[in-house]
């Protein structure tokens, strides 16, 4: 440290032999606001920097003309990179905030700040999970989203499984996912948010219902961003975790970056695979040739395995005059899921159906900042495909016993033919976002995006499969504008923004009589919101949020499905009001910490697309309202760093506001929406036990998630005696982790589900039950 | 809230392919759907049916909103006061077919939710589950021995070449005793498959009458012109109709959704209705009347010397549902207007059906006085309770239930249905 300083002495003295200068200013705080003491800020590339003092200040009286990289570190704290512009005569001021590093955490932090685009400061309802700390647990990304008030995950069984996410009480395609920024829309089933070990990921940016203009989406009910870069730096990250039902995930995460030369190459890869063989209690065995019930069995899934595998290669440049950043990235993926059972039935068994994925992006990425003027772009071309696999003429249950089908018979296991459909999805994706920064005080923000979807259809076992035979395209587009007013004296931040959506599909489908048409539906419209942050002390913070959000139709809704489900054209998108408020109270002195937080949520959703039919065909309409509210809570306590305790809980009521049905009053209105969770939470609870030394350190963990019972159907309709129910969750899982050569070595292992509870997330649909899981990883920087 | 779809007559496979489609791109999730009932303790010691000692009436409500849930419930009586699922009533778990055989009513799931569950009254008069078991595709046609012992169920895959599966399922013990594939009709040549529109046992003798339908599965009806009905022995149905027999003077019998294409008397005359309106699904329509043909009791072949007009008799029009109501006579609906588009009859746009009673032997249509011009698009087979039949007749803006007198064919508004409208009444 002292060495530090006096380095950073000298380089100060050099400093002022520089000519064309001018200071830059400001304040260093921690995540609660607080100042810190003895940080460093330096420019990079250079010798020019200085040191906080007890008030967090600092100032760096000569910096040259033109734009830097200023890093700011402190010891136990994440190093921060922040772009400046140095003018002649006019003295730039910062804030910057550090997030505590991975040495100083005994367990993942959830707090309300995104570095990248200093969030923290804004007022988005926005839970940021830094990985850095539990990236070598046995945790997976659906497992350490769970711990995020306002979320809930349905999964439908083991690793690959399908699962649905509601944030705030919207979910499924009303939430969107984005890499880096880049939505994940149709990038395939390898490729979707439970398919990344935690190794690979920085943080995991979840916005409740008001989602930033930067995130080039139609996000109905808010977004999930996960953030990859590890800018600039030589790493390597290797792990490998194995576990009960022959599951084995692992991942290689590496980059060697040449600061001298600028240039860097970045491997990012995973393989998962189980063999989902839990044990299923008391499932129905049917008899295969009629049908009937033959009792009830405890039988292990023999069909339940899923495998997949990611290799991301990157090479480019950093810190060049022509670029802060550039680079070509390539991505392949692929993965092979087998079906025990369509993920809402399990009276149906299979012993051959199975889905596989492969896909593969191309992206180039920009990033540079002329002045005042910061340019992020990149571009993406994706080739995606999804097979559904229903050859099998054989016929499974329960027992494992199966017949094979007559000769004649054409039924699949799932589809009424055997089927071998090939859906092939060409995406090109592009957005560009600016930021202007006119002062300190105010800055604009203009994000436009592009996403392009072509589909076809082919099924090479049925012909009479006529999904999507025809190809259609859909074409997106968003634009974000946005205004940030910021005030650091005051403690103010103002964000009011603008999005335009246009929508633009070329839809064919086929009549009764063979012929094609073709249709071309089209719609614009206009989303706005605001967020605004205010911090009346370094303690207490208030922020709100609204955001009039849209989500454009998905390609089947409008599509139809080639036969049964026709098109509608005329389909219009799902429209939100998303309001949020929010409470923080964070203190701390050298001992004890307490951080607070509790959020009000209200959505009022309007025009939820719903099948309609009519005989037996039918179309998707906008039939339905619902409206959301809530309230989560969160809080955090934590002794040295000995203990860390946290806990949060949601309350939502959700309640179906669609006065009418076909006409007739629709009797559930103003009733609470069933077969969705409305309580739920987390606790867990950190200790470390045993701390040999300052490198090495053992960990304990404990962790609780709890969902109140919720009924399948309407709760004040039929018999209270005989009603189905999602029987309430109350799972323990445990971890112990030691930790050697401050993270260079880790072990780490965990039971979850400790107790080996019969758990349910849908309407019997059994999640496995206990298991054990063992990991072992290597980091070095 | 997720994205619901709530399944509908007629529905099952496209979103069968549609789910599996969705399965993987993981962008819906259907769990709302999620078909099954948590008491599957299966029984297997055959019960005795107990005589019911609830005098009341069970009915299948379909509510309003959402995904329509469906509940079946027992009320002491149906002519005042609300029919509601408000804390009563056993729930579904999906759209259900229900069709009673003697005591014992089945309802039977739609595309994924592949299980049929019987229920009865037990000793204290109170509706229970008494069995199930499932099935492959979807049983869309129903029908019942004369014994009242036997439910027959098939399955009619939609699209292709396939086996109707004929199902035999012990009412007593709600178990699958044995089950028969047939195609009733098909040519490969011309892609022409068969739907039934009824299984009506007469005697030694199963009729089933039949739509000629395009095999791609667009539901075009390829010879509109003609009714065809499938004979085979009964009980020992085969693989194959032991003859097809075809009428040239209307068109093809039954409609979707309706298990009562063709229907027996007391006296074991049968009788069908032919509708070929457009919008009752006929693509193209059929250039025959509308109208009633006639076997006669003992015999195979159509009675030449009976053929009733619907659309020339007074009262008359495009029939799009019949039932047997007793004494040689048929509850009915006729399309006043059969303009609409194709299959807008089964929607809740265009409310254009009246309810008649049909004199079968002396060939007349009375309307029934006091009942709305209504919509429709699914009934379970009627029950006739001391001469009178108990309807869901739903409006524009209201759903009731009308007790029809049909010795004189006058209709009195009796409770009134909280919900989209009863799919039948039984009494078990």
């Amino acid at each position: 440290m002292y060495k530090k300083v006096f380095l950073l002495a000298l380089f100060f003295f050099i400093g002022f032999s520089i000519f064309g200068q001018t200071a830059i200013s400001g304040t260093v705080v921690d995540e609660a606001g607080s100042p810190l003491l003895g940080a460093t800020v330096l420019l990079q590339n250079s010798v020019i920097g200085a040191v906080t003092g007890a008030d967090g200040s600092f100032k760096i009286s000569r910096a040259p003309i033109g734009d830097h990289l200023l890093e700011c570190t402190s010891l136990g704290y994440t190093t921060k990179v922040v772009p400046v512009t140095v003018q002649e005569g006019n003295e730039v001021r910062l804030s910057i905030r550090l997030l505590r590093s991975a040495e100083e955490l005994d367990e993942m932090v959830v707090v309300g700040t995104s570095k990248a685009e200093q969030l923290k400061e804004q007022g988005f309802s926005v839970a940021v999970l830094e990985t850095a700390t539990v990236k070598n647990t046995n945790l997976d990304i659906n497992q350490l989203l769970k711990t995020v008030s306002g979320v809930n995950i349905r999964e439908s069984g083991g690793l690959g499984s399908g699962f649905d996410l509601s944030l705030n009480g919207l979910s499924g395609n009303q939430i969107r996912y984005f890499i880096d920024g880049v939505p994940m829309e149709r990038f395939g089933s390898s490729l979707t948010l439970n398919n990344f070990p935690p190794n690979l990921v920085e943080r995991i940016e979840v916005f409740k219902g008001v989602v930033p203009t930067t995130l080039g989406a139609d996000a109905l009910g808010g977004a999930i961003n996960i953030t990859t870069a590890y800018r600039g730096k030589s790493f390597l990250d290797v792990s490998y975790a194995y576990g009960s039902f022959n599951t084995h995930i692992a991942s290689v995460n590496g980059q060697y970056a040449d600061k001298g030369k600028g240039h860097f190459f970045k491997v990012s890869s995973f393989y998962n695979h189980s063999d989902n063989d839990y044990l299923m209690r008391d499932v129905p065995v049917f008899d295969l040739e009629l049908g009937n019930n033959l009792g009830t069995i405890d039988i292990d899934r023999f069909h339940d395995d899923y495998s997949s595998a990611m290799v991301t290669l990157e090479a480019g440049v950093f810190d060049k005059k022509w670029a802060d950043g550039a680079s070509i990235m390539l991505t392949g993926a692929l993965n092979r899921k087998n079906y025990q059972h369509p993920d809402n039935n399990i009276l149906r068994v299979f012993g051959g159906f199975r889905t596989e994925g492969e896909s593969y992006l191309g992206r180039i990425n920009y990033s540079k900042t002329f002045h005042k003027l910061h340019i992020k772009a990149y571009a993406l071309l994706g080739k995606v495909r999804e097979s559904v696999i229903d050859t099998s003429a054989f016929k499974y249950n329960w027992a494992g016993d199966f017949i094979k089908r007559d000769d004649d018979d054409p039924k699949g296991e799932l589809l009424e033919r055997r089927s071998f459909l090939k859906l092939d999805d060409i995406v090109a994706n592009s957005q560009l976002t600016m930021g202007y920064r006119f002062n300190d005080y105010g800055s604009l923000g203009l994000t436009l995006n592009q996403n392009r979807l072509k589909r076809t259809g082919d099924d090479i076992v049925d012909p009479l499969n006529r999904v999507f035979e025809a190809p259609n395209t859909i074409n997106k587009n968003v634009v974000g504008l946005s205004y940030t007013y910021k005030n650091i004296v005051k403690g103010i931040e103002i964000t009011p923004f603008l999005k335009g959506y246009r929508f633009k599909g070329s839809i064919t489908s086929e009549g009764i009589d063979g012929t094609l048409t073709t249709s071309a539906p089209r719609f614009e419209d206009v989303g706005y919101g605001a967020a605004i942050a205010y911090a009346r002390s370094p303690k207490l913070s208030f922020k709100t949020s609204y955001e009039l959000a849209y989500r454009i139709p998905e390609a089947f809704e409008i599509l139809g499905d080639g036969i049964y489900i026709t098109p509608n054209p005329g389909l219009g998108p799902e429209q939100s009001d998303n309001f949020n408020f929010g409470i923080r109270y964070d203190t701390k002195n050298n001992n004890f910490g307490l951080d607070a937080e509790t959020n009000l949520f209200y959505r009022n959703s309007k025009n939820f697309i719903r099948f309609n039919p009519l005989g037996p065909f039918g179309e998707f309409e906008n039939l339905n309202n619902v409206r959301s509210v809530g309230a989560e809570a969160a809080l955090l306590l934590r002794y040295r760093r000995l203990l860390r305790l946290s806990t949060n809980l949601t309350y939502q009521e959700i309640t179906d506001q669609t006065a009418f049905d076909e006409g007739l009053p629709n009797i559930n209105f103003k009733s609470k929406v069933p077969n969705i969770p409305y309580l739920f939470g987390n606790a867990q609870l950190g200790i470390v036990p045993f701390k040999p030394n300052e490198k090495n350190e053992l960990s304990l963990f404990w962790n609780l998630r709890f969902v109140q019972e919720f009924f399948l159907i309407w709760e004040n309709l039929g018999d209270p005696n005989q009603k189905n129910v999602i029987p309430k969750q109350f799972i323990q899982d445990f971890r112990v982790q030691y930790t050697m050569k401050e993270g260079k070595y880790n072990l780490a292992l965990a039971v979850n589900n400790v107790f080996d509870q019969l758990a349910f997330d849908n309407f019997s649909i059994q999640r496995p039950g206990r298991s054990f899981n063992i990991k072992l990883s290597y980091f070095i920087h | 809230m997720k994205m619901k779809i709530p399944f509908s007559f007629g529905l099952a496979r496209p979103l069968s392919v549609l789910m599996a489609c969705t399965l993987l791109l993981g962008s819906c999730s259907n769990d709302d759907n999620a078909p099954m009932n948590p008491v599957s303790q299966p029984d297997p010691q055959p019960q005795p049916d107990p005589d019911p000692v609830s005098s009341g009436i069970t009915f299948a409500l379909k509510t309003t909103g959402g995904d329509e849930t469906e509940f079946i419930i027992n009320e002491p009586s149906l002519e005042t006061g609300m029919l509601s699922a408000d804390g009563k009533g056993i729930e579904q778990t999906g759209w259900r077919f229900y069709y009673p055989v003697g005591k014992t009513l089945f309802a039977s799931g739609y595309s994924d939710d592949n299980q049929c569950a019987g229920y009865t009254a037990d000793e204290k008069g109170e509706i229970v589950k008494k069995g199930e078991f499932i099935f492959e595709n979807s049983l869309e046609m129903f029908g019942a021995d004369e014994a009242a012992e036997t439910l027959l169920a098939m399955e009619i895959p939609r699209v292709g070449f396939a086996n109707r599966r004929l199902h035999f399922v012990d009412a007593n013990t709600v178990n699958v005793s044995k089950i028969v594939g047939t195609r009733i009709f098909e040519d490969q040549k011309d892609s022409i498959v068969a739907w039934p529109t009824a299984l009506q046992v007469n005697g030694d003798k199963l009729f089933v009458p039949f739509h000629k339908l395009d095999a791609k599965g667009f539901f075009a009806t390829v010879s509109p012109d003609s009714a065809f009905v499938a004979v085979y022995d009964y009980p020992n149905v085969g693989t194959e109709p032991i003859k097809i027999i075809s009428d040239a003077r209307t068109s093809n019998i039954g409609v979707n959704g309706a298990t009562t294409g063709m229907v027996k008397t007391d006296g074991g005359d049968m009788y069908s209705f032919s509708c070929g309106a457009t919008m009752a699904g006929f693509a193209p329509a059929s250039t025959k009347p509308s109208g009633i043909l006639k076997i006669k009791a003992g015999e195979t072949d159509f009675d030449t010397d009976y053929f009733f007009d619907i659309e020339a008799a007074t009262n008359g029009g495009k029939l799009f549902w019949f039932d047997y109501v007793g004494g040689n006579k048929a509850i009915a609906r006729i399309l006043t207007d059969d303009s609409g588009p194709a299959w807008s009859a089964y929607g809740r746009d265009v409310f254009t059906q009246k309810l008649v009673i049909i004199d079968l032997e002396n060939q007349t249509i009375t309307d029934v006085a006091n009942v709305p011009l209504h919509a429709k698009r699914y009934s379970s087979p009627i029950l006739v309770d001391e001469g009178k039949v108990y309807v869901s007749i739903e409006t524009a803006t209201a759903a009731d239930v009308f007790v029809v007198d049909v010795e004189n064919a006058t209709g009195a508004k009796g409770a009134e249905i909280v919900g989209k409208t009863v799919k039948g009444f039984f009494k078990l």
